[in-house]
């Protein structure tokens, strides 16, 4: 059931990924979601602040849940935020508090819109792209109810629904090195590099990401994750600028000229619509 | 068989409620549950570039060696993907381990400069504003570990700021009093 929910934006959508966060708004306001950012939200802490102190990252968590109401649902875009929120909210839960649903951004247009109602919305179907979809790490195997923690395939269904062809990805869930890439840079580039060179070769036109962590291992630092490879650079879109694209919307909603590898490909095969 | 399989699971999923995973650490008898079956470090992205693997932490801190554990490369090399932890037939928190060694090792300044700084210095900015700014936990990393590496970081710069996405930092009027204390106090 579409409704009314409080919104978490967290760090990254106000900054590194302005095309999630505008891309994901028209979807949701397409869809008859009602999102209203909670005011002076703070950072979730990411995994920084829960490797520096577990509890300080709880008590981010309580600050941010404290100001939805009870039983309403909380809705975040990131997978780390989802993390750190629904850790806040089972403790909450767990010490007999009240606490509001955390869910993701992507498991609430799947489970409360559902594909029948964003079939509805497709007035251009993304015939002719080829999708490989990563779901990042986290998603699933904190909430293996909404979709499998070991070979998810919602995302899959989204793609297929909005007209594409989802391609086979075994590298799906390889986490990306996001937690890790102020520490330990390499290891994470070159987590990175190894499911970009996956998806290469599964023959994808674009990888589709739900994680602005894993979107920026795989997007703002793919050239330093391919450095030394053959080939060229395949395009990193988020869900919502696919579904964007397909129902239609403007193009600054569509934001493809925000990604920092360039997402022609991903016009032209649309464009090209089956070959 | 099928029937073993299905109660060794049940176990575990009834175990893996997010209160065991975090008193993780306090419960000793929750990680001598561990087998040594090598799930965890099977499934671990990090684990070929470890000094001990996931498997050997959970041994060493069952058997009371915490020392070697906060030494380790394992505990700061893991990202917190969950892999070990969804698997693991006795349902241990293996991940929430390693964020626990991570607490104390930081804590008791006996992480690396890198280590130490991506968290500590993560935090400080945080609590400055509320939020994240980038730019200032790029400069205030860099300065604590090494600053000739901003230079290297000039690519990703660049691209940001031609895409429009470094602006000026957000502020959050929520009161983090309590949170600065306690950084202060952690030290």
């Amino acid at each position: 059931m579409v409704g009314s929910y409080s919104y978490f934006p967290g760090c990254s959508v106000h900054s590194m990924v302005l095309e999630y966060g505008r891309s994901g708004k028209a979807v949701c306001r397409s869809l008859g979601f009602e999102l209203s950012e909670i005011p002076d939200w703070v950072c979730c802490g990411a995994t920084p602040t829960a490797s520096y102190d577990y509890e300080i990252m709880l008590a981010l968590g309580k600050k941010n849940l404290a100001k939805v109401k009870a039983g309403e649902s909380v809705v975040t875009p990131c997978s780390a935020c989802y993390k750190n929120l629904k850790s806040a909210e089972e403790h909450l839960k767990e010490n007999e508090a009240a606490a509001p649903r955390v869910q993701h951004l992507f498991q609430m247009i799947c489970e409360d819109a559902g594909m029948d109602a964003i079939r509805g919305k497709v007035t251009r179907p993304l015939k002719g792209l080829k999708v490989a979809s990563y779901y990042g790490c986290l998603l699933t195997r904190i909430d293996p109810s909404f979709d499998s923690a070991e070979d998810p395939r919602k995302m899959d269904e989204l793609v297929t629904a909005l007209g594409a062809e989802a391609v086979p990805f075994a590298y799906k869930m390889k986490c990306c090195g996001g937690p890790v890439v102020l520490s330990k840079q390499s290891l994470a580039v070159s987590l990175a590099g190894t499911i970009l060179k996956a998806a290469k070769e599964s023959g994808a036109d674009a990888v589709v990401v739900l994680c602005p962590m894993c979107g920026m291992m795989l997007d703002l630092y793919q050239k330093k994750a391919l450095k030394g490879r053959k080939g060229g650079a395949i395009p990193i879109v988020y869900f919502t600028q696919l579904m964007a694209l397909a129902f239609g919307l403007k193009d600054e909603d569509v934001a493809l000229d925000m990604n920092f590898v360039s997402t022609k490909p991903v016009i032209e095969a649309v464009a090209g619509g089956g070959r | 068989m099928a029937e073993f399989a299905k109660q060794v699971s049940a176990q575990a999923s009834r175990d893996s409620a997010w209160e065991s995973r975090l008193l993780a650490f306090k419960d000793l008898k929750l990680l001598r549950r561990c087998m040594q079956c090598g799930t965890c470090s099977g499934s671990c992205g990090v684990a070929p570039l470890a000094d001990y693997t996931p498997r050997m932490i959970v041994n060493l801190v069952a058997r009371g060696d915490i020392e070697a554990a906060l030494k380790s490369k394992m505990i700061f090399l893991c990202t917190n993907c969950l892999a070990c932890t969804t698997r693991c037939p006795k349902g241990i928190p293996v991940a929430d381990l390693m964020m626990k060694l991570r607490n104390m090792s930081i804590q008791a300044h006996l992480a690396s400069a890198e280590d130490d700084a991506s968290s500590r210095e993560f935090v400080r900015t945080l609590l400055k504003r509320g939020r994240i700014y980038e730019p200032e936990l790029m400069i205030r990393f860099a300065m604590k570990t090494s600053p000739l590496s901003l230079l290297g970081m000039r690519g990703q710069a660049i691209s940001l700021f031609q895409k429009g996405k470094i602006g000026l930092p957000s502020k959050s009027g929520t009161d983090l009093s309590d949170l600065k204390k306690k950084f202060k106090e952690v030290g």
